[in-house]
């Protein structure tokens, strides 16, 4: 709880990016809001951004996706579900508070769906 | 009032988990049940289940009285006659069976609904919807303690409003809403009052004709009854000039091609088989509550919130929401650790007073202390606050100044894990 707590207070990638792909959701259960902006170069994830407000489990997880899929192939992040994603983390979390860590990754697979729609 | 007694009632409190018994502070959200509602429902199943006015047979006709008793005791308690009420799943549903059916013979373009910013979701959506109609919806404005401002609701009062819906009791604030009031207010002005009484009926004393309501909607699961029925009182004269909200079987008395004639109320608004388990459920748990008392239910309700505010008092960087006087709100806590602010002035996450309340839920589920968290249906609420959520701990007859004492300690818990204070 303390690592966490620690990442929650100070989350490295905290901020917005200029002229980068961004979409802003929030969670209806409690009403955390995070908005995602992720920067693309040749099919992979270069930088990646967020602010918003929620919980230390859905901030942690927002900083945690940045720091996991930076560097990343777009198509390894669109192949993984949701359990995958749980996974990535290094935290138990019971089914309600799983939504708020679901939040900054169901925004990153709908900015990367939005880009295949476009 | 013999807390320790009334919990040996309830059989979810045998429950232990991990060692330690459960501390239940949800009832706003939901209550739990005392076996004598149980049973009944069993008892109903296992001796009388048959369709209700329908069968000729014997345990047909038995079923329909139990299910005309349930209605009969229901308008006791609330000092109403049993043809005002109407059995339905939920408050929810009382409110939009109203939106529906005044839509359908009572409202035209440009008239307008008064509610307030401290409703809940129940009581808001069903009306601001009806603006697709081209119908207004305007809202009453909240001091920042969380009374309602009354001088507001007679400045937007005017020959357009045809309805005022207001809830009776918060179940954010927890404020009590000087209905007897409004309701002279709203019908000098000739416009149809409406409550939501949700939070109320299952806590204090109502009684119908003392605040001379037209309507008030309220839920059997929030006052130890079973989940899916809830009740709409409605004055007669004005039930019966209603249309109908669902429709088919049950609700009519002759149908023909070409002609429908319905059923008078209540049953007019009762379409197909309705939920006689519930109803015999809320009956007894109607019982219960007699036997106890409302006014002791409240006074009750009004010493555990004095109790924990006294409390609460120590940690000066908890803010409460609602009225301060114990008087004027009922037994809902809704709080947040925020240096004592009501309104949250930085972004959250630069701000490091700020604990969000799933987080304090979450710590203070790790010691069985059961809270709600959220917006709690409420979020024009929570906006004008400038919050995302509240913390809400809220009281029960089956809890104590020992619960109060065990939050305390959970809320101690979360500073020191959240590494604030």
């Amino acid at each position: 709880m303390d690592y966490i707590i620690s990442v929650y207070r100070k989350p490295k990638n905290y901020g917005k990016l200029e002229n980068a792909h961004s979409k802003s959701e929030s969670n209806p259960f409690c009403g955390d809001r995070i908005e995602l902006f992720v920067k693309i170069e040749n099919e992979k994830i270069s930088e990646i951004k967020f602010t918003g407000e929620g919980c230390t489990i859905s901030i942690f997880s927002a900083e945690m996706l940045s720091e996991n899929f930076i560097g990343k192939n777009v198509n390894e992040i669109k192949s993984l579900s949701d359990e995958d994603y749980l996974k990535l983390l290094p935290i138990s979390l019971t089914p309600t508070r799983q939504k708020c860590a679901l939040l900054s990754f169901r925004i990153m697979k709908n900015i990367l769906r939005d880009l295949e729609k476009n | 009032m013999d807390v320790k007694k009334i919990r040996e009632d309830f059989p979810i409190f045998r429950k232990m988990i991990n060692g330690k018994r459960i501390v239940y502070l949800d009832s706003t959200a939901t209550t739990q049940k005392p076996y004598q509602v149980i049973e009944k429902i069993k008892e109903f199943y296992e001796n009388y289940n048959a369709n209700v006015h329908r069968g000729i047979y014997s345990l047909s006709e038995y079923s329909t009285e139990l299910y005309e008793k349930s209605r009969e005791n229901v308008a006791g308690f609330i000092n109403a006659h049993p043809e005002e009420i109407v059995f339905v799943r939920n408050t929810t549903e009382g409110l939009n069976l109203l939106s529906y059916s005044f839509l359908w013979n009572f409202l035209k373009p440009g008239d307008k609904i008064l509610i307030s910013m401290m409703e809940h979701h129940s009581n808001f959506i069903p009306w601001v919807r009806l603006k697709h109609f081209n119908i207004d919806v305007d809202f009453i404005n909240i001091t920042e303690e969380g009374y309602l401002d009354l001088e507001d609701l007679k400045n937007k009062l005017d020959k357009r409003t045809k309805i005022v819906s207001l809830s009776h009791v918060s179940n954010v604030l927890g404020t009590i809403n000087d209905v007897n009031e409004i309701s002279k207010i709203v019908h000098d002005n000739n416009s149809i009052f409406v409550v939501d009484g949700a939070q109320s009926v299952p806590h204090t004393p109502v009684d119908v004709k003392k605040i001379d309501c037209d309507f008030i909607a309220f839920s059997g699961h929030k006052m130890l009854g079973p989940m899916g029925i809830g009740v709409l009182y409605g004055k007669y004269d004005i039930l019966k000039e209603m249309a109908p909200f669902l429709s088919g079987g049950e609700m009519i008395k002759e149908v023909h091609i070409n002609n429908i004639i319905y059923e008078d109320p209540p049953l007019k608004f009762e379409a197909g088989t309705p939920n006689v388990e519930g109803s015999l459920g809320l009956s007894a748990a109607i019982d219960y509550l007699k036997n106890i008392g409302m006014e002791n239910v409240r006074d009750h309700e009004k010493r555990l919130t004095d109790y924990a505010f006294k409390k609460m008092d120590e940690f000066d960087d908890i803010v409460i929401y609602g009225p301060k006087n114990v008087e004027k709100r009922g037994g809902v806590i809704s709080f947040n650790f925020n240096n004592g602010n009501r309104y949250i002035e930085k972004e959250l996450i630069k701000n490091d007073i700020f604990v969000h309340p799933h987080d304090v839920a979450g710590i203070l589920d790790s010691e069985n202390i059961m809270v709600r968290s959220g917006h709690h249906c409420a979020e024009p609420l929570m906006d004008f606050y400038r919050i995302p959520a509240t913390t809400r701990a809220s009281f029960y007859i089956y809890n104590d100044e020992e619960d109060v004492d065990i939050l305390m300690d959970g809320i101690k818990k979360v500073r020191k894990v959240m590494k604030i204070g």
